[in-house]
């Protein structure tokens, strides 16, 4: 319904403009209250033990010392915790057994910080040491020491394939096979874990620094074995997430079961070290891919083994995901995925979850394979890349049995290259060198889809015409907080200053997961369309009777007053009118909405242009262009943010953020910001970056909208590792681009000369 | 972080009356930024009584010495790299200077505590039982090394982490050390020590002394220098190598040249082949070239570090290069 | 236990704290001024960053007794009741903040900066805020803030960013 008079004419009042966040003041004044920095009366604090162990099995645990230290009002071990995984999630939340080094084994709550370390220290634990492995294809191995029962892999290979990849191979012309790494990396928010937990009864309130509220409460209800209507979770000011507060962990679950032993809300901070070892990681992947292409340019066969390292306990993510299936024309495709456990800290969902590694892989691949064939990389993309009407996958599976719609992939490479003046590109790599100093320029394409899921909102137009919308996913920097609002005020025609947003409390909104894999925009979105719309029509049914009873079909209204269509002095104003009616409210549940035929994805093309110094290993970023499609922007300063800033974390993984294990002990090395150097503001100079919103629409997304968050950070590791091949003929096929990297890769063609790999 | 009494003497003599005999057991801190912040909630030490020292007024100020400048060890870093005096005659202290951390760093940091924070190896940090912390092993030698050291490396591999290290030997400075019973001054390359010499500590301050000076000679007259580091990220991170160089050239010509490396070594590296091979050329592209290779004679790479001697090489060329 | 006494936003306090007790913590939790956040708490990420004697610092490295007598100035003294600071009206305008969680150790740093060089250019803009990381925004939006604010005080000289 909402999908034809998106677009049947009318400009737009509100959405598409630039409007400062509705939430901003909090913000800039420091009066948002992130949960940290909330209280509660009676608040004990909570905190966990972490095993100094990588892989051990608990023989004895000895609470008793800690629990009689005056002021310690709970310990729980695992013998507390309640028999139910947590979802997505091989253990409980306190295990019998430790998997990872820095693993909770035992929670306290303490009258203070002082007293809660000091019962920490008196736990005593006695461990049987096991074996441990951290590396994936160790892992796989018959010989390798087991995580769990039935072995390291999680589930059984996925495989997805069309055609016949074998056949496709010596049907081609020309066939390479390489191989490329990402190690584990950081990808986590500046706000560490929190969570607070006060029971009342059996009914629990749990804030907590979470992008899912929703998931959060389905967890802890089945935790505890309550009904949803007992557990009410809330999310208020959330310090960042990218994934990794996307779903239930064990910090939750743990403040909750002290919270309930202790009979005193108990709330749990994360120090900077546990948020970087048990939050979520972004996973290892090691990419074996093998392409085929014929002479007129095709590709015809691309065949990839991935194997990705869960660490220890996360089961859900860990693939691959669509790019070797969606981004290119490949009549046989073949990829099997290996989702292995080790004894490295959790993965879990990281923004771009594995898609950042994928299009480092696949779009490296595409690279090389044209330096092969000697064609020009962007020349190959745009002719294999999908279009608009071509088939394509409706499901997960290799059959495409769907019909790619709204695609702009190509006018992405095409604005993209534009705009970075593609034409400047060495001909041969190396060829743009000044003295030490080689230029090159790079390219990389993206594609993701999102905006799924259940979505809901409530909203509620009081007696004076102000309005309430409420959700349960959250704003966690997205500006959701300011783009649903916005889309209500379009919809309905009043001011957007008189629309207010509250998010995060499951308790007030229809259930929703979260805020996460691009879905809120779109996919809340939609729901907020619905909800403002069924608000308008019940507004312009009390307001008929205000003008000479009027038809509804024959009114509208803009900024909050209702008119006769074409005979503007018949007006009423919305509060005159809610005044009489009383309040509205309106509820809309929508949901996963590609059905039928049409496949609709989000697609990108970042372009670098590096300089690489010979001499010092050093590779700088002169000039990027990330060119997307959004769909329609709706509010473009909170477009421009996600941007910017997903494509300067993307940029990251090519610089630092490898968290690096010791192979003798598991042990993670580098547990800090020191030694993972996320940017800073002079690492990525902001000038050299600019966004392009490539103009589309979405058939989907309210008023065109698709979701955005992911995809910035897909392309950056392959564009820079296209742009430095171009640059200094050297292929970097691990990140990150470390200066031994280039140093080693440089003398290794000045010993092969004429090597260009 | 376990509980700790602390004390604010009134006086400098005060201060040194309440050390110990056992390194750890009494620390003294002057901006806190690693005895506090990093070592004691890394749990890397846990004194049982902290003696601040920032405060205290015999250990302030930049003043001027004989052809040099004393500096207070608790001098803020930011008030080094702003002033005017150092700028003029110390101007290589005050480019390594604002080449610490950051200006929240460098407005809580005091150039005592520069000089002799602990290394930043990752093994040290994270408390395994190396040499550093009274063990019997270098975890570094056949395990994660890319930081550490390539030059008179051994038993320990880390490498000195100041960056103010580096160009105080070059401008030959040399601390004034105080205790109970006396003081004594020593010059700043034979302050830090190699692992050889001692591979617990980094320098020779005994448990129960104070760094409360450092007296730095006024660059030569007609002299130039450059302070270079190179990092991972442009800011807010040690030394993969740094450089801190001066010259003094006459008609283009070397008449001195003092060359002290950073981040190679467990201590700031005189580059003795590198001056030795200046000396009397013109300073171009050849003599630079070779004072780079010079500066890197006799490196010996670990596993993980030998791209830090072409580093090394290229940066020391450069920050000459940028002189002539 | 430690006496302190500091200046906060102006109003002079006095509390007793352990002596291990950070300006951080005593900030956050002795005084509720929870503008300044805990990102690591090891001065490593400038989540913390206030201004102490007019200079921009990591509260979670200063330890309480190390600022008695001292004037500090957090996010929650730069707004009158009021009117928002010029610094925030930008930071508000432009989208400086996605998440805000750096926000009050950003806006301390700029603050910092204007108050000592009214009119910096991109680069000294950086580098006064090097030291504070942020991982929504990639910085430019900061970056431009600050300049919004430089430049209307050139052009209003009267106008003190105070």
């Amino acid at each position: 319904m909402g999908q034809q008079a998106n677009r049947s004419g009318g400009s737009l009042k509100v959405l598409g403009k630039r409007l400062p966040n509705l939430d901003a003041v909090e913000r800039v004044t420091g009066r948002a209250k992130y949960v940290g920095d909330i209280d509660i009366p009676g608040m004990l604090v909570g905190r966990a033990l972490r095993s100094a162990q990588t892989h051990a099995r608990i023989v004895s645990i000895d609470t008793s010392k800690a629990e009689a230290l005056p002021g310690v009002k709970a310990v729980v071990t695992y013998k507390d915790a309640p028999k139910v995984a947590l979802w997505g999630h091989r253990g409980y939340v306190l295990n019998d057994r430790v998997r990872f080094r820095g693993e909770a084994v035992a929670g306290v709550a303490a009258v203070d910080a002082e007293t809660a370390e000091k019962a920490l220290k008196l736990i005593a634990i006695q461990y049987e040491v096991l074996p441990f492995v951290i590396d994936p294809e160790e892992a796989m191995k018959a010989t390798a020491s087991k995580l769990f029962e039935d072995g390291n892999q999680e589930g059984q290979a996925r495989i997805l394939t069309r055609g016949d990849v074998a056949k496709g191979f010596t049907e081609s012309d020309k066939v390479i096979e390489r191989m490329y790494h990402c190690p584990t990396m950081w990808s986590g928010s500046l706000e560490p874990r929190c969570a607070i937990a006060q029971w009342d009864g059996d009914r629990l309130t749990l804030w907590a620094s979470t992008q899912a509220p929703g998931r959060n409460q389905d967890n802890l209800c089945a935790l505890f074995n309550l009904p949803d209507a007992n557990v009410r979770v809330i999310a208020s000011y959330v310090g960042s997430g990218f994934g990794t507060k996307s779903a239930n962990h064990m910090d939750e679950g743990l403040t909750a079961l002290l919270a309930r032993k202790a009979r005193r809300p108990v709330k749990l901070q994360y120090s900077r070290e546990e948020e970087i070892l048990d939050s979520n990681t972004r996973f290892e992947t090691k990419f074996y891919a093998k392409v085929g292409v014929k002479k007129d340019m095709s590709l015809h066969s691309l065949d990839v083994r991935c194997i990705t390292n869960l660490g220890a306990y996360h089961t859900r993510l860990g693939g691959l995901g669509n790019h070797c299936t969606h981004v290119y024309r490949i009549p046989n495709v073949r990829t099997e995925q290996y989702r292995v456990h080790t004894n490295i800290p959790n993965t879990g969902p990281t923004r771009g979850v594995g898609d950042p590694q994928e299009c480092f892989g696949l779009e490296s691949l595409i690279d090389e394979i044209a330096t092969e064939m000697g064609w020009e990389p962007l020349e190959f993309r745009l002719k294999n890349i999908k279009r608009t009407g071509d088939p394509i996958a409706r499901g997960g599976a290799g059959t495409e049995d769907g019909r790619l719609v709204t695609q702009v992939l190509d006018k992405c490479l095409e604005e993209g290259a534009a705009r970075i003046q593609w034409s400047r590109r060495n001909a041969t790599p190396g060829a743009g060198q000044t003295g030490p100093k080689m230029r090159g320029i790079g390219v990389a394409a993206t594609e993701r889809g999102g905006g799924g899921g259940q979505g809901g909102t409530t909203i509620k137009v009081f007696k004076d015409g102000s309005v309430v919308l409420f959700f349960a996913s959250t704003d966690i920097g997205t500006g959701t907080r300011t783009t649903l609002p916005m889309i209500a005020a379009e919809t309905m025609g009043v001011p957007v200053s008189s629309v207010r947003a509250v998010s995060g409390d499951t308790e007030l909104a229809p259930y929703e997961g979260g805020s996460f894999g691009n879905r809120t925009l779109q996919g809340t979105g939609r729901a907020v369309e619905a909800a403002s719309r069924e608000c308008l029509r019940q507004i312009l049914a009390a307001a008929g009777p205000m003008l000479n009873n009027a038809a509804p079909a024959d009114l509208e209204m803009q900024d909050g007053v209702i008119r006769v269509k074409g005979q503007p002095d018949r007006n009423v104003a919305l509060s005159a009118v809610m005044v009489r009616r009383g309040n509205i409210v309106a509820t809309s549940i929508t949901n996963q909405p590609q059905t039928g035929m049409d496949v609709e994805r989000t697609s990108g093309a970042h372009f670098a242009e590096v300089e690489v110094d010979r001499e010092t290993g050093k590779v700088q970023v002169l000039k990027y262009i990330a060119a997307h499609d959004l769909g329609r922007p709706m509010n473009l300063t909170i477009v421009e943010n996600q941007l910017e800033g997903g494509t300067i974390q993307g940029l990251a993984l090519t610089q630092g953020e490898e968290m690096r294990f010791d192979p003798r002990t598991g042990a993670c090395l580098n547990a800090n910001f020191l030694d993972l150097k996320p940017p800073t503001a002079l690492d990525f100079d902001p000038r050299m970056l600019e966004a392009i919103v490539v103009e589309n629409e979405s058939i989907l997304g309210p008023y065109g909208a698709k979701g955005l968050g992911e995809n910035p950070t897909h392309p950056g590791m392959a564009a820079i590792a296209n742009a430095i091949f171009n640059a200094a003929g050297i292929r970097l096929r691990e990140v990150p681009f470390t200066r031994a990297d280039i140093l080693k890769a440089l003398s290794e063609q000045q010993t092969t000369p004429g090597r260009t790999a | 972080m376990e509980n700790f009494s602390y004390s604010r003497p009134a006086t400098l003599k005060e201060a040194t009356a309440q050390l110990g005999k056992e390194h750890g057991k009494i620390a003294i801190m002057a901006g806190g930024t690693d005895i506090y912040g990093g070592e004691m909630k890394d749990n890397l030490l846990a004194p049982e009584r902290l003696v601040h020292i920032k405060h205290l007024k015999e250990l302030q100020g930049i003043r001027q010495g004989t052809g040099s400048l004393r500096i207070g060890a608790s001098t803020l870093l930011s008030d080094i790299v702003e002033s005017p005096v150092v700028q003029k005659q110390a101007p290589l202290l005050a480019m390594a200077a604002g080449k610490i951390g950051t200006l929240q760093i460098r407005n809580m940091g005091t150039l005592g505590g520069n000089l002799c924070q602990r290394p930043r190896c990752w093994y040290y940090r994270n408390n395994y039982p190396c040499y550093k912390h009274g063990g019997n092993a270098c975890f570094s030698a056949i395990g994660e090394n890319d930081q550490h050291a390539i030059l008179l490396g051994g038993p320990s591999f880390i490498v000195h982490p100041s960056d103010s290290a580096p160009a105080l030997v070059a401008l030959g400075a040399s601390a004034r050390i105080v205790s109970g019973t006396g003081e004594r001054t020593v010059p700043l390359d034979k302050f830090f020590v190699t692992p050889r010499e001692n591979v617990r500590r980094e320098n020779v301050l005994l448990p129960n002394e104070i760094l409360a000076e450092i007296d730095v000679p006024n660059a030569p007259a007609g002299s130039k220098a450059i302070y270079v580091k190179e990092m991972v990220r442009e800011v807010w991170d040690f030394a993969l190598c740094s450089v801190a160089a001066m010259v003094t050239l006459k008609d283009g010509v070397v008449q001195d040249a003092r060359i002290v490396l950073g981040g190679v070594a467990p201590v700031p590296y005189r580059a003795v082949k590198a001056e030795a091979a200046l000396k009397g050329k013109t300073l171009d592209e050849a003599s630079a070239t070779a004072a780079g290779l010079a500066a890197v004679d006799g490196a010996r790479p670990l596993s993980k570090n030998a791209y830090k001697i072409p580093l090394t090489q290229a940066v020391v060329k450069r920050a000459l290069l940028s002189l002539a | 236990m430690a006496k302190v006494t500091i200046t906060v936003n102006g109003e002079a306090r006095t509390v007793s704290v352990p002596p291990e007790t950070t300006l951080l913590k005593l900030l956050r939790e002795h005084l509720n001024l929870t503008g300044a956040k805990l990102g690591c708490d090891v001065g490593d990420c400038g989540a913390c960053t206030v201004i102490v004697n007019g200079k921009s610092v990591n509260s979670c490295l200063m330890l309480a007794s190390q600022v008695d007598g001292f004037d500090v100035l957090t996010i929650e003294g730069l707004a009158t009741t009021d009117q928002l600071h010029p610094l925030q009206t930008a930071f508000e305008e432009k989208g400086s903040l996605q998440c805000g969680f750096c926000g009050p150790g950003v806006i301390m740093s700029a603050k910092a900066l204007l108050d000592e060089e009214p009119d910096p250019s991109v680069e000294r803009i950086r580098d006064a805020l090097a030291g504070n990381l942020c991982r929504c925004t990639g910085y430019s939006k900061m970056i431009e803030a600050v300049q919004a604010v430089a430049n209307s005080v050139n052009s209003h000289p009267s106008v003190k960013s105070a």
